[in-house]
């Protein structure tokens, strides 16, 4: 039999195929696959696949000493979040202390030792290896010996055990200084005694009422738990928080009540403040030169502070009132942006209203038990930088290895002579463009085995552990490890021996012989006191998996005297800027503040992905004031002030104050604070500065 | 079959009284859920942020000018779900059995019809492949997969929690999850404890208290779509301020 096939029955079969396959699963299958392929290409990322498993530690990013929980697969953290029962931060973090296991795979860290030329804009970076650094730094800083010139060490986090051996190490030098980079309104309170006082503390828990002077107090300051802390109290009536300050913050928009005053205006503010207390009586303070001190704030009276700092009169005298009647109350100002004689003044209105050693004012912190401290190797004294003659410091070295508190770079400058280097001990690269600087890697958190001592604004000190989690990259140097290797290379012979491990240990047996203060156990969440543990090795695990361990609050002691005539009064601000078509110029930080190489890249996430990019400066102003000059939102300006010129974008927004123009420096741009005038203790001042649209 | 009435219905209540605008809801739904950091060449329209925490004053002069910040993310809306009814591709699914929106990134054919119908503007496209700084990969969630560019994405409520409370009740012999065991990232890393989350459905829980309280509202409710997310604050201002912003629909103008 012949088979004829047809072209029209081939047309069919195909036909009938295509319409056949609809009708099963086989292409709509294909179609999902191929979605599928194409979305899964080899260059796009792909989470490593395991078992979950949780670890506990401690956070280093500040004093606050967060406990937070890492969830891990394998050894890689992946997350991290707080632990609920931690008594320093009831289970919240901070955003950067959330995103903190980043911090090792930011694009700044520093792999090797290396020199940065001095000069600006030179790329002068250059690698060398940590036994050839430390012959350099060894020379410097025995030519700075020779000569009579200071060696300066600086460190961001005193108390430590490395603290102790930092102060060793100046100890055994000619001219060797410590310096401590703590908070520096504390310092300023602690000079105005006779006698140094012993470490100072805001005990903010206990306080009735707290009035702030720009510290960012419900925002990023101390623990991140504060803000929750304090709405339950303010739920219940038991907390007040006044904020005085130029710009509506965040802290000034959830206080109850913000007093917005003109820039620099702060110490004026205060002294406002404690000429109504001393006026009306209303002061509790015994010290011997409170008459004088009278005499010299008799150019503050309400009415002359309301117009230089441009509020309402009621506000002075009502705050004053406040302030003096709901005790226990503490006055707080921000270190890092005011000058010295503001921070003086209003720790004079602690001093007036006897807040200082009282629970729920200042308090006085007992010193954390340390061999080190005590061992036969000698102990140089604290120091400020403020002490220290301008041009004198040869060589200054920075523990930078920690993050959270560090000097102004206008303030290093001015101390350090004219051939004086810089040695920072830094996970990071920090480019300083004013001096030679050697920079030494030191692991970041999670890699490396760090002890957390302080709390600032806490009733008592404590003490924690931060465990390493990951392996830390070859060639890391830890703080201990730096100055015991320097020490050696500069025949400096007085510091204590023994591994970072061993120092603490002993560290832990000393503050275990104490049997005093209390113990949280992160494993079971419960807190019990220190002397039910059977042996310092029982608290050295507890606090290497997440605990901590709780000073017992300094008892009631006699204060030394105080001289409140320390104050000076002398800078007095002047209002309004002279010239019409001049605002003041206010230097902002807060835009710049996730481009910090101390934070994760994930930052970027927070805030306008615009401000990523080198746009230039931005300049935030009133909406009246820019209309007055003919400004709208988005046009560009030129800034001039008598130091300078820059460009910038301008931001109208109607919560700025009149005739204050709030920069923010832009990203590898030149920096806002170039155009701004500097005190003689570095801090800025608001400057004048003309603004015409480009 | 369990009753309609007993299924649950995800929401959350953002009290905006105590928020702080810290951004630890933005940076814990990155990490959660993979999003990398922002892109060289994003702006604010081209960014991904599934929570993003906006800012918005009540129109006053200083010096009674006053702000709130509000974490903007994908409402959840419960009815005409916008989204989900122009895709074309059934890749933005609706849970009946929660409530819960998801987006499903390996459907997505990246039409962005979804995104034109999304009254919140909480949906995003991946107009980049995903990049992270060399070594932080190995730092990313295994329960959730990375997108590649092409595709929209945008929050369904950590699914992946979800997911995995599920599994360990499965495991547990348990049908039913309790509140305690699925909670989003945003609600975890709170700091200030602003945001509340649970089942809706649920008369007895927290979350579906708060949202009848009179200082609560929701966004753009007029349109009908039911959000699951509500917002409160006592001052009276704050309804009408967010709303407005919402509808200018200028993401450039604004400030995070």
């Amino acid at each position: 039999m012949e088979m004829n096939i047809t072209r029209r029955e081939i047309l069919r079969f195909v036909g009938g195929s295509a319409l056949g396959i609809l009708l099963t699963p086989v292409p709509w299958k294909a179609l999902d696959d191929s979605a599928i392929w194409t979305q899964n290409w080899p260059w796009i990322p792909e989470p490593v696949r395991g078992e979950s498993s949780y670890k506990l530690t401690s956070c280093t990013l500040c004093s606050a000493s967060c406990g937070l929980r890492a969830r891990c697969i394998g050894n890689q953290p992946v997350s991290l979040s707080g632990i609920s029962a931690h008594p320093l931060n009831s289970g919240a973090l901070c955003s950067f202390g959330i995103i903190a296991h980043h911090l090792r795979y930011h694009p700044a860290r520093l792999s090797r030792p290396c020199r940065i030329s001095g000069k600006a804009g030179a790329s002068g970076s250059t690698a060398m290896a940590f036994d050839e650094l430390l012959l350099e730094v060894a020379a410097a800083i025995n030519d700075a010996s020779a000569s009579s010139q200071t060696v300066a060490i600086v460190d961001g986090r005193p108390g430590r055990t490395a603290s102790h051996l930092f102060q060793q190490f100046a100890a055994g030098l000619p001219n060797g200084k410590y310096i401590t980079a703590g908070e520096s309104s504390l310092e300023i309170l602690g000079s105005m005694f006779e006698k140094p006082p012993g470490p100072l503390a805001y005990d903010l828990d206990n306080s009735k009422m707290i009035l702030s002077f720009g510290v960012p107090l419900l925002d990023r300051w101390g623990t991140p738990a504060r803000t929750a802390r304090y709405l339950q109290k303010k739920s219940e009536g038991k907390q007040r928080i006044i904020q005085v300050e130029t710009l509506q913050s965040r802290t000034a928009g959830m206080a109850d009540r913000w007093i917005p005053i003109r820039p620099g205006t702060e110490a004026a503010f205060a002294l406002g403040i404690a000429h109504v207390i001393l006026k009306d009586k209303l002061f509790r303070d015994a010290s011997k030169d409170i008459a004088e001190f009278e005499t010299m704030i008799a150019a503050y009276p309400p009415s002359a502070v309301a117009e230089i700092c441009g509020v309402s009169q009621d506000f002075i005298r009502d705050t004053a009132r406040e302030f003096s009647a709901n005790r226990p109350s503490v006055a707080v100002i921000d270190g890092s942006a005011n000058s010295r004689h503001a921070l003086a003044a209003v720790m004079a209105l602690n001093i007036l209203v006897g807040n200082v050693g009282r629970k729920g004012g200042v308090v006085v912190h007992r010193e954390i038990p340390s061999p080190v401290a005590l061992s036969k190797n000698k102990m140089s004294p604290i120091s400020t930088l403020d002490a220290i003659p301008d041009h004198s410091i040869r060589a200054m070295l920075i523990d930078e290895s920690l993050s959270g508190s560090s000097l102004p770079d206008g303030l290093l400058q001015k101390k350090l002579t004219g051939n004086g280097i810089l040695v920072s001990l830094s996970p990071f690269v920090t480019e300083r463009p004013f001096c030679t600087q050697y920079v030494i890697p030191s692991p970041v958190f999670l890699e490396s085995l760090a002890e957390l001592t302080g709390q600032a604004d806490r009733e008592s000190s404590s003490l924690s552990l931060s465990a390493p989690l990951v392996p830390e990259p070859a060639g890391m140097v830890d703080p201990i490890q730096f100055i015991q290797r320097l020490g050696s290379a500069a025949g400096v012979m007085n510091i204590d021996s023994g591994t970072t491990e061993e120092l603490l240990k002993k560290r832990m047996t000393a503050i275990y012989s104490e049997k005093r203060g209390s113990i949280f156990n992160a494993s079971n969440g419960q807190t019990s006191e220190l002397k039910g543990l059977t042996s310092p090795d029982e608290l050295w695990n507890v606090l290497f998996a997440g605990g901590c361990w709780m000073d017992s609050p300094e008892t009631v002691r006699s204060l030394p005297a105080v001289r409140l005539t320390s104050v000076s009064t002398a800078d007095r601000i002047k209002n309004i800027p002279p010239e019409s078509n001049q605002l003041l110029l206010l230097p902002c930080a807060e835009d710049v503040i996730y481009r910090n190489s101390e934070i994760s890249p994930l930052m970027s996430k927070v805030g306008q992905e615009s401000g990523l990019r080198p746009s230039g400066c931005k300049v935030y102003l009133q909406t009246a004031t820019g209309d007055a000059l003919g400004l709208t939102d988005g046009c560009r300006v030129m800034l001039q002030t008598k130091k300078g010129s820059m460009q910038a974008e301008v931001r109208l927004d109607p919560s700025m104050m009149p005739d204050v123009a709030a920069a923010y420096s832009a990203l590898n741009q030149q920096n806002i604070i170039s155009l701004c005038e500097m005190n003689q203790d570095a801090s800025l001042q608001p400057t004048p500065v003309k603004i015409q649209k480009v | 079959m369990e009753s309609n009435e007993k299924k649950p219905r995800y929401g959350m209540v953002i009290d905006l009284d105590r928020c702080n605008g810290c951004g630890n809801c933005t940076l814990a739904c990155a990490v959660e859920n993979n999003v990398p950091p922002a892109h060289e060449n994003a702006n604010e329209r081209t960014g991904i942020t599934w929570m993003r925490v906006q800012k918005v004053d009540n129109n006053r002069p200083y010096p009674e000018n006053r702000s709130v910040y509000f974490p903007l993310t994908c409402q959840q809306c419960d009815h005409h779900t916008p989204c989900e009814s122009v895709c074309p591709q059934k890749a933005v699914e609706y849970d009946t059995e929660t409530g819960i929106v998801a987006q499903i990134p390996v459907r997505c054919l990246g039409c962005r019809y979804c995104m034109t119908a999304c009254p919140y503007h909480a949906r995003y496209f991946n107009w980049w492949d995903p990049e992270w700084p060399k070594g932080m990969e190995t730092a990313l969630n295994p329960d959730v997969s990375t997108r590649m560019r092409g595709v929209v994405e945008k929050c369904n409520f950590c699914h992946g929690r979800l997911q995995a409370a599920r599994a360990k009740a499965a495991v547990e012999g348990r049908r039913a999850i309790a509140d305690a065991e699925y909670i989003p990232a945003c609600a975890e890393s709170c700091p200030t404890k602003a945001i509340y989350f649970g089942n809706l459905a649920d008369a007895g829980s927290e979350v579906s208290r708060l949202a009848k309280e009179k200082n609560s509202f929701r966004l753009l409710e007029q349109l009908g779509t039911e959000p699951k997310v509500y917002f409160r604050s006592e001052q009276s201002w704050v309804h009408e301020q967010m709303n407005a912003k919402l509808k200018t629909a200028e993401k450039e103008k604004i400030h995070g």
